[in-house]
């Protein structure tokens, strides 16, 4: 089975959640702590993040400031306040998620 | 660190490949910076053509423009949301209080008046010079940057209802009068409608100047080289 497919809709939750404890960070940033994280088992495409990022941007659950760095500028994303507590709502929906599907795979076990 | 000519190469990079917003670019520009500046150090027979081709692979089949499309749509969609809520803003106690007093003093000229006629004409050639007037200042004043904008072009609808607010003299005067067989009264149901319309055309023209300032205001911010002549 495709994994993309699996991760396909545990983005958002997970790009909030690395947000809120990182406090800011840039696109390249967050695929590259991604891929570390899952020791290269999820990997994030670029096509995939940026339309996210500016999607929450748009909806207010993000912000984004600019920075120079040498000789080029950064944009950085935050959590705005809204955004804290769509992170939290979020991460609640993605760990029922997976409680239901782990009820479906073991039923034995719960 | 890539040097400046290989950053220029890769905002011309993003204009060869349909990125023709600085906004969008810039983002575009530093991700692959770092993901070519990350190749290269790891292998450093790689040269930076090669390895900004195969960042460039990483974006899929649809390459930039699945990016670019998503962000138009985000932008509008973020524009759309701070202009209504700043229409909304307009409709609190004080202010309906205001436009009602506005209202009323606009209205006693005509019912004082023995030309009615005469003072709607004076208030829409008023309202004519007012918009020539405001044209100029607000071009002059929000000069367009020199590089192009996506979150300013997401701006649409000021001019378009203004425009509409200035043709409403002309439906009023010209159509309806004439097919209904409408007295100028300010009593006249007809007219009550008209002057609704009216309100809520000038409060959204008012709602669009704000959302374009505050927008404005924010690119100027983010994006101050767009707005001079360096690259």
């Amino acid at each position: 089975m495709n994994k993309k497919i699996l991760y396909k809709g545990c983005l958002e939750p997970v790009l909030l959640n690395l947000l809120h404890e990182n406090g800011r960070m840039y696109g390249y940033e967050i695929t590259q702590k991604v891929r570390e994280l899952t020791a290269g088992e999820l990997n994030i495409t670029e096509g995939a993040l940026y339309p996210l990022l500016h999607r929450l941007e748009a909806e207010g659950t993000l912000e984004a400031e600019m920075e120079n760095i040498g000789n080029r500028v950064r944009k950085y994303y935050s959590l705005t306040k809204t955004g804290k507590k769509e992170k939290a709502k979020a991460v609640a929906e993605l760990e029922n998620f997976a409680n239901t599907i782990q009820l479906l795979l073991n039923p034995k076990l719960a | 660190m890539l040097t400046e000519e290989q950053i220029q190469h890769l905002y011309k990079f993003c204009v060869r490949h349909y990125v023709r917003y600085y906004d969008v670019q810039v983002e575009l520009v530093d991700h692959l910076a770092n993901s070519i500046e990350e190749r290269m150090a790891a292998n450093p027979t790689c040269s930076f053509e090669r390895a900004l081709n195969d960042v460039y692979r990483g974006f899929g089949i649809m390459g930039f423009s699945k990016v670019v499309f998503e962000r138009t749509s985000a932008e509008s969609k973020k524009y759309n949301t701070r202009n209504f809520q700043i229409f909304k803003s307009y409709f609190t106690v004080p202010k309906i209080v205001l436009t009602l007093l506005i209202y009323l003093s606009l209205c006693t000229p005509v019912f004082l008046s023995n030309n009615p006629e005469m003072v709607y004409l004076i208030y829409c050639l008023a309202t004519m010079v007012f918009g020539i007037i405001f044209s100029f200042f607000f071009f002059r004043k929000y000069k367009k940057p020199k590089k192009e904008l996506l979150m300013i072009n997401a701006w649409r609808g000021l001019f378009g209802t203004f425009g509409l607010l200035l043709q409403l003299p002309n439906f009023y005067f010209n159509f309806l009068r004439k097919a209904f067989n409408i007295t100028i009264t300010p009593l006249h149901p007809v007219n009550f409608l008209i002057v609704f319309i009216c309100v809520v055309l000038v409060v959204a023209c008012l709602a669009g100047y704000e959302t374009y300032k505050s927008t404005y205001n924010e690119a100027k911010k983010n994006y101050p080289l767009a707005f001079t002549d360096k690259t």
